[in-house]
């Protein structure tokens, strides 16, 4: 059998068309097993969210038969609750409703059905939704929640097809809240505060118990930073260290000049955070490479909460007055906290390097592989992509331009692929409506991540 | 050789043998026959491994962290050469030879050190060990074309996903529970990407852990994982 591989990683890049196309070209359009039957269902549906009118419904329609076809070679509620669902879609509440039904049926008669203990009881929510049986969805829906409370990419698929078949039959949605994942924050704040300062560490300590973050992604500078990431930590929250640079870099530049109390809390810490991300291989310490830390960590907080149906807020520490306008994420428009503290004391770290932080864009199309270009700025590099153009973006500190090179070779007609830096730049920014990973290019400084991306307006 | 690295403790013996079955692909008995021949190296981050020119009597197998080969041109200019991860080899085989580049540590970074002789007569005797340095070779050449191809692959949780998969019997089971860091190693990631990548699974429920075993419980969510 033809793998579908290929044409599920397509469709994940966006290329819609050309996913349909290549399961057309496969031969795939009249298979009867399951897998093609759910992939063709997947595509359908893709191809109706970028269609209007009678099409969409059309699309839809063929998508829910494909759906049911799956269900009917083996029976399973996943299939199956999609078949009801993109019947709802396509305008045909009846059969979404007899579907519904069976959906209750399979679930009630088979007690394997329903892939994960998170799943039995969300499908069973979902077809009580479509039924319209909303008290008892309600129900449903916060067993499925109990049954897997930390699950939270599975909570947010609910949230996001609950709001769907809300808009849809125009019911209200606003009791989804209630089950939302708890916010993902992004922090920053003046180093150089003292060690043993403990108003200012209440101060920011009872912020950050307020905005009560479930997930916090910033760096961990001797000052505000630690104290945040400490005070995270405390009441349970799941910290992402973001450094500039590797961690002696880090260590020797941000934290050992502010005294030994600060190097043990690090320390501390470093072992504590749940994952850590290190956005450059310099051994050099700058300010651009603060700022591509800033960019990594908003647009991981942003695209964290993006995934999870949640919010993202920031926090920032620092003087009375201190001015956050240039700081990226208020380019979002996104929540942001600002707490005062007392400005730090004398700063022992030695003057940083400039640096120079660039965003390379690189053009297809009627000059395919062109030289890359490099903006100071996402707004001064975004307007250079041409509608419906082929591109890639890199951000970078090295001025390496191999990396945007390779991402435009991968990237197809029409599409824009960009780094992991870049993406979430771009999501820091709030300049896109998307992001999609693909996977990753094993370039011989390191792996990179890759997106497929879609800047705002185009999702 | 440069420096030369601190000596492992006999304690990671077990988990030497477990990565090398993972990354050589082999038993446990021939894991043990090339246990005894390779000794653990530590280096600190930015410790010198190796100079360019230095004679280069073993073959490295990185099981935590990550080394840098660079090189200087005519002009002075330093330029790096490749990047060796977990799970990958560097140095000399099946004879001795000279380093072509410095190779320095970017992390704290343990290698296995083995004699390329020794390595090379175990591989002559033993038809599995010769099979595995095979594959392992054949594999880092993999990499290697891979990284001049520039091509989009997996990431290392999909890598990771991929190889649970790969574990797992017609019903899901995979027998006795996986040593974790051995499992990431053989797909060239880290220990902790591997927990990370393990415990989101379980706390999805997509995967079940059993006193002897894993049991995936949703093939096609872990399958969709697999980017």
């Amino acid at each position: 059998m033809t793998s579908l591989s290929p044409i599920l990683a397509l469709a994940r890049t966006g290329a819609t068309q050309r996913a349909w196309d290549a399961f057309l070209a496969a031969g795939l359009e009249e298979a009867q097993n399951v897998s093609a039957l759910t992939l063709k269902g997947r595509l359908l549906k893709d191809r109706a969210r970028q269609a209007a009118g009678a099409e969409r419904a059309s699309l839809y329609a063929q998508a829910g038969a494909a759906y049911a076809a799956a269900a009917r070679l083996r029976p399973d509620s996943y299939p199956l609750i999609n078949a009801a669902a993109m019947a709802l879609f396509a305008g045909d509440g009846a059969s979404a409703a007899s579907i519904a039904r069976d959906v209750l049926t399979l679930i009630d008669g088979d007690p394997a059905q329903g892939e994960t203990p998170y799943w039995r009881e969300a499908t069973r929510a979902e077809a009580l939704f479509l039924l319209g049986r909303e008290a008892e969805a309600q129900a449903s829906l916060a067993s499925a929640i109990k049954a897997a409370p930390l699950a939270y990419e599975d909570h947010a698929a609910t949230l996001r097809q609950f709001a769907a078949i809300s808009a849809k039959t125009a019911t209200d949605a606003v009791w989804l809240d209630a089950h939302r994942p708890p916010p993902s924050l992004h922090y920053r704040g003046i180093m150089g505060i003292a060690a043993d300062d403990r108003t200012t560490t209440e101060t920011i300590s009872d912020a950050v118990a307020e905005m009560a973050p479930g997930f916090a992604f910033g760096a961990l500078a001797a000052g505000a930073d630690l104290i945040i990431a400490e005070a995270v930590l405390a009441q349970g929250g799941e910290l992402h260290a973001v450094l500039p640079t590797d961690i002696e870099t880090f260590r020797e530049s941000s934290v050992l000049p502010y005294g030994n109390a600060w190097t043990a809390r690090f320390d501390a810490i470093l072992d504590k955070a749940h994952s850590l991300t290190l956005c450059s291989h310099t051994m050099q310490m700058s300010h651009a490479a603060i700022r591509l830390t800033d960019y990594q960590a908003m647009g991981m907080a942003a695209h964290h909460a993006s995934l999870l149906e949640s919010k993202a807020i920031g926090l920032r520490v620092g003087p009375e007055g201190r001015s956050i306008d240039n700081d990226p994420w208020m380019q979002s428009g996104r929540q942001v906290r600002t707490v005062a503290v007392p400005d730090a004391m004398s700063n022992p770290a030695p003057d940083l390097a400039e640096g120079v932080l660039l965003f390379l864009l690189a053009l297809g199309g009627d000059a395919p592989f062109a030289d890359p270009i490099g903006y100071a700025s996402l707004a001064q590099a975004l307007p250079a992509i041409p509608e419906g153009g082929q591109a890639a973006l890199d951000c970078t500190i090295d001025g390496d331009r191999s990396t945007v090179a390779a991402l435009l070779r991968n990237a197809g007609p029409g599409r824009i692929f960009a780094s992991q830096s870049a993406a979430m730049a771009l999501m820091a920014e709030g300049r896109c409506s998307r992001i999609e990973p693909l996977g990753e290019i094993d370039a011989v400084a390191g792996a990179v991540g890759v997106y497929a991306v879609w800047l705002d307006g185009t999702g | 050789m440069h420096g030369g690295g601190a000596a492992g403790s006999r304690g990671d013996t077990a988990h030497h043998v477990a990565a090398i079955a993972a990354c050589f692909g082999c038993s446990e008995p021939s894991a043990q026959l090339l246990a005894r021949v390779m000794h653990e190296r530590h280096y600190p981050p930015r410790s010198m491994i190796a100079r360019h020119g230095d004679s280069s009597t073993l073959l490295f197998l990185v099981i935590e962290g990550a080394v840098v080969a660079e090189i200087f041109g005519f002009d002075g200019q330093q330029a790096q050469l490749c990047r060796h991860g977990p799970g990958e080899i560097f140095g000399a085989y099946p004879d001795a030879a000279s380093h072509r580049a410095d190779v320095r540590s970017l992390a704290e970074t343990r290698l296995l050190a083995v004699s390329s002789s020794e390595l090379a007569r175990l591989a002559r005797e033993h038809g599995e060990i010769g099979s595995g340095v095979a594959a392992l070779l054949a594999r880092q050449l993999d990499l290697m074309l891979d990284r001049m191809a520039a091509r989009i692959g997996l990431s290392a949780n999909g890598r990771f996903h991929k190889a649970l998969l790969q574990l797992a019997d017609a019903e899901g089971q995979i027998r006795p529970v996986p040593v974790i860091s051995a499992l990431a190693l053989s797909v060239h990631t880290t220990r902790e990407t591997g927990s990370r990548a393990l415990a989101a699974l379980l706390r999805r429920g997509i995967v079940e852990r059993h006193d002897d075993g894993l049991r995936i419980v949703s093939r096609r969510m872990l399958e969709e994982l697999v980017v």
